[in-house]
């Protein structure tokens, strides 16, 4: 059995139908036990007090922000490369959740850093670069919806999409290049955690837990799409006529 | 005071977090229902007439009551 028959959307729409309940119990059990984490078990930070804890959707919300979009973007790529049409559905369907988390980083940050820094809002590079990555999800979402063949709508933001990808490593890095506000990442694959372990448990369980309510959410959104798109098939109306 | 202060900005980011979570399952809870309801139209248009001839003739005997 190959992996690659799931790419019929007539098959991947039952899986992502099984998948989904799957994902959302996954996503409501993480939530509640990195909250539980978070709240009750995590001490309070003796420099940042209480608001320390915004942290714990901030840095998930973030990460998912960027890694959705390299996701969206991979999609995208498979999408100019393969022509297939699954791969354009998924990346439709993942762009509004990447927007959502990159507004969530946003908007949590803004609290955050006015406890901190003082300061709602500074133009500095990680920040400024994370606006610019919700624009990107923007003008992805606003050329899709302005393109009515779905095809050329797919060609064309695919290739916005691929050019946009070279904002994710500046932000990553921007705290490196430039000399940011915002301080430097507290967790690195190449070196060893600045934060308490009870701290960075909570975030790691809050990362997965967005994980999975992304996965839940884009299968649930993209067999919507397939729904629409696929409407003139046999098996659309097959589903139709078997429900 | 200071903790007051810091449970307003705790409360600000999760309760935006909880408002953009329950638009976004909102929102993708209407596309669903808009899809299914858009995908029943195009099966019904696209059906052959159900019952056969009979219908066949049924429906050019409307055509022809109506010319």
């Amino acid at each position: 059995m190959s992996v690659f028959k799931f790419s019929a959307p007539s098959r991947f729409y039952h899986l992502a139908g099984n998948l989904i309940p799957w994902f959302a119990a996954i996503a409501v059990v993480l939530t509640v036990y990195g909250m539980y984490l978070g709240f009750w078990v995590a001490p309070v930070d003796y420099q940042q007090g209480q608001a320390y804890r915004i942290i714990f959707i901030h840095v998930p919300a973030a990460w998912m922000g960027m890694f959705i979009y390299l996701v969206m973007a991979g999609w995208c790529a498979v999408s100019l490369i393969w022509n297939t049409r699954l791969s354009s559905m998924m990346a439709q369907a993942l762009a509004p959740t990447g927007a959502m988390f990159t507004f969530i980083a946003l908007w949590t940050g803004a609290f955050w850093g006015r406890p901190t820094w003082g300061t709602y809002w500074v133009w500095d590079a990680r920040i400024t670069s994370t606006l610019v990555l919700l624009f990107l999800y923007f003008g992805f979402l606003a050329l899709r919806a302005s393109i009515n063949d779905p095809r050329r709508a797919d060609r064309a933001s695919s290739l916005l999409a691929l050019v946009g990808v070279i904002n994710v490593p500046i932000i990553y890095f921007s705290v490196r290049w430039w000399n940011t506000l915002h301080q430097g990442a507290s967790v690195s694959v190449t070196s060893a955690p600045k934060m308490a372990e009870v701290m960075l448990m909570a975030m790691l369980v809050m990362v997965f837990a967005c994980w999975a309510y992304a996965i839940a959410i884009a299968l649930h959104r993209v067999r919507s799409i397939m729904l629409e798109r696929e409407g003139h098939t046999d098996w659309v109306r097959q589903l139709i006529a078997a429900r | 005071m200071e903790f007051d202060r810091h449970t307003f900005y705790i409360a600000a980011s999760y309760g935006m977090v909880i408002v953009a979570i329950i638009i976004e399952m909102l929102a993708v809870r209407r596309r669903r229902a808009s899809a299914l309801q858009q995908a029943e139209m195009m099966t019904a248009i696209q059906a052959p007439p159900t019952g056969g001839k009979s219908a066949t003739r049924a429906n050019g005997q409307v055509a022809s009551e109506a010319s």
